[in-house]
């Protein structure tokens, strides 16, 4: 009877522990948008500067980021033209943290390279690099800019992530 | 860590071997335990207090259920056992289809839900195995915790199988050898797994992937079914490989697990199917939900249900997707009608017949399996019978069977008893040139497979995902 006892107490305790460390490891409570994806990223691009914009195969994707776009639900990148230019607009819908931590790792990565490569020669990269970006995470989704109109873009972004679909 | 990389094959599995032949015996159940740690802290190290907790759980769940066991109190074990089993469901349930569970009652809210723990499919239902084999008197829990900790976490079958159960291994973790015999065809069943892993199933998943970025609503009917082929192939050996590697690692240290792939292609039924295609699963489900719910001792309406239950746990099992239910689903009616409906017909088909029928239906289940959803599969079985695309055959169809035709005839030679067959022979022949000829292709295969290894960026083990 005293080994069952404790028995069941180290059973649930171990329960209660993994309950404690789940719930610390995870981010809480979000809503996830029901908005559209395509429409996100065209309201969001609509409001930058495309001068410099071309849209990104997944090969260029997985070269740039080092992340599969098929293991998102949806996955988008606009990128520059030129080598010598930096503007870039990256939208991914991700289904967990785990996720959400990996594409911010990588926009990240992809900044601190673009900088290192442009440091001490490219002004006006550098310029758009520091000034100019953005990274944020909402309702599911993941948007990084670097862009003149970053904050425009960014926040029709926001706008676009509120319209049902 | 993954089986397949660099670093596993060339320093972690080595070393494991060697630590293992070096160490006294009464220590080698705790060297592959702080080998299996370390194995897992290459992932997340989050993952090592999960499965540690998991661990403790189901050890003093399993000591509790033994003791009720033996003092004959029935209901209190049966209550024992059933909330084990619920922890671990729920332990599942929670990582991999708590947002669908969610987002199909309307509700799309994400708890930051943190990554499950690596090969939680896999070690839950060990786990899962432990209770019930101690509950049913089949085998006595292992005391010695450690002992216990290494049934969950043994890093040769951790990550993505085979589903070991309980009884399988709790009386080698107590007892075994390793001997230069097991540590030969162990080494020699890894380098194939890697070889099938890498070389082959690598190389069909470089075309598959050229079918993924097609539209669907273009494909001609011949494309539509080649990408069908290469998924299908490419699945096989990618799995069947990885399980090589698996049973290979186990052997070297001395573990006989069964194997988990016979040759699925050549079977003549659906029935015949399951008993060759991912085998340790489905005696899992055999054993552990369909014969205690009655198997098919039971009247028609209840056997049609039993079955019902586990092709609908089979399709979850794989992911949280609808695609994976109605993909399980495919099978149950197949195995319905096999059994039911078709059963005196079937009997007169020649077996050649049946094979090739079978071969092409499993083909189509794994459009479904693949399909992200529901209506991309619907869009592409119809393109598979030729409604919509672009007719029969266009270019692109034209283009991959000229330069994967030959690939796919090899794979799917490879997938047949008869590679294996001829080795076997040849390795029966006891002389030198047997001898150096089986060293040399085993030397090449190593060498060609680390080329692959070191040519791809990310391959992360398809069943992994489940």
């Amino acid at each position: 009877m005293m080994k069952t006892l404790a028995f069941e107490l180290c059973r649930w305790t171990a329960v209660a522990v993994a309950i404690l460390f789940i719930v610390r490891l995870s981010d809480g409570f979000s809503t996830v948008s029901s908005a559209n994806p395509q429409k996100v990223l065209e309201a969001a691009y609509t409001c930058a500067d495309t001068t410099n914009l071309q849209p990104a195969s997944n090969q260029i994707i997985k070269r740039l980021y080092g992340i599969d776009p098929s293991e998102y639900e949806f996955c988008a990148l606009y990128y520059a033209l030129t080598n010598m230019d930096v503007d870039e607009l990256l939208l991914i819908k991700y289904a967990d943290s785990s996720q959400e931590q990996q594409i911010q790792s990588a926009a990240k990565a992809r900044l601190q390279g673009q900088k290192n490569v442009f440091e001490n020669y490219g002004v006006g990269q550098m310029d758009l690099l520091n000034n100019h970006s953005i990274l944020m995470s909402d309702s599911g989704f993941a948007f990084f800019i670097i862009n003149l109109k970053a904050d425009e873009s960014a926040a029709a972004f926001i706008n676009a992530l509120r319209e049902e679909e | 860590m993954s089986l397949s990389g660099v670093f596993f094959v060339f320093l972690f599995f080595p070393s494991s071997i060697l630590l293992y032949r070096l160490i006294p015996e009464k220590w080698r159940n705790s060297l592959l335990l702080a080998l299996s740690l370390i194995f897992i802290s290459f992932g997340n190290p989050a993952d090592l207090i999960l499965i540690g907790l998991s661990t403790v759980f189901n050890y003093f769940t399993a000591l509790e259920i033994d003791g009720l066991r033996s003092m004959k109190r029935e209901k209190t074990k049966k209550l024992v056992l059933a909330t084990g089993i619920a922890v671990n469901t729920a332990l599942l349930i929670f990582y991999k289809y708590f947002v669908f569970l969610m987002s199909n009652i309307g509700l799309n809210v994400n708890f930051g839900i943190p990554a499950a723990p690596v090969g939680l499919s896999f070690f839950t239902f060990s786990a899962i195995s432990c209770l019930c084999d101690v509950s049913k008197g089949d085998e006595t829990p292992l005391k010695n915790p450690f002992d216990f900790a290494l049934f969950i976490s043994f890093f040769g079958k951790l990550s993505s199988g085979p589903i070991v159960k309980y009884r399988d291994m709790a009386r080698q973790i107590k007892d075994r050898t390793m001997t230069a015999t097991s540590v030969e065809s162990g080494m020699k069943l890894f380098l194939i797994g890697l070889g099938k892993k890498l070389i082959i199933s690598g190389s069909l998943g470089k075309f598959f992937n050229a079918f993924r970025t097609q539209d669907i609503s273009t494909m001609s009917t011949v494309t539509a079914w080649l990408g069908a082929l290469f998924y299908s192939l490419m699945l096989y050996y990618d799995f069947s490989g990885y399980s090589d590697m698996a049973i290979g690692i186990g052997r070297i240290f001395g573990f006989s697990f069964s194997k988990n792939f016979d040759h699925p292609f050549i079977s003549s039924s659906m029935t015949d199917f399951w008993r060759r295609w991912h085998i340790s699963l489905g005696a899992w489900f055999r054993d552990y939900i369909y014969i205690p719910m009655g198997g098919s001792r039971v009247s028609k309406s209840r056997h049609i249900l039993n079955l019902s239950v586990v092709w609908l746990l089979t399709g979850l099992w794989h992911g949280a997707n609808w695609t994976f239910v109605v993909w399980g689903l495919y099978h149950l009616v197949l195995l319905l009608l096999e059994k039911m409906v078709f059963k005196k017909i079937l009997k007169r088909i020649p077996t050649i017949i049946k094979t090739i029928l079978t071969f092409l239906l499993t083909v189509i289940g794994w459009t479904i399996f693949f399909s992200d959803s529901l209506s991309t599969a619907e869009a592409y079985l119809l393109r598979m019978f030729g409604l919509g695309g672009s007719g029969l055959v266009d270019s692109m169809g034209k283009y991959y069977l000229a330069s994967g035709g030959i690939l796919l005839f090899v794979a799917m030679i490879g997938a047949t008893p008869l590679l294996s067959a001829i080795g076997s022979k040849i390795e029966k022949r006891d002389s030198v040139l047997v001898k150096v000829s089986t060293a040399v292709f085993f030397a090449l295969l190593l060498l060609i497979s680390t080329a692959f290894m070191i040519s791809e960026t990310v391959s992360s083990f398809l069943y992994a995902q489940f």
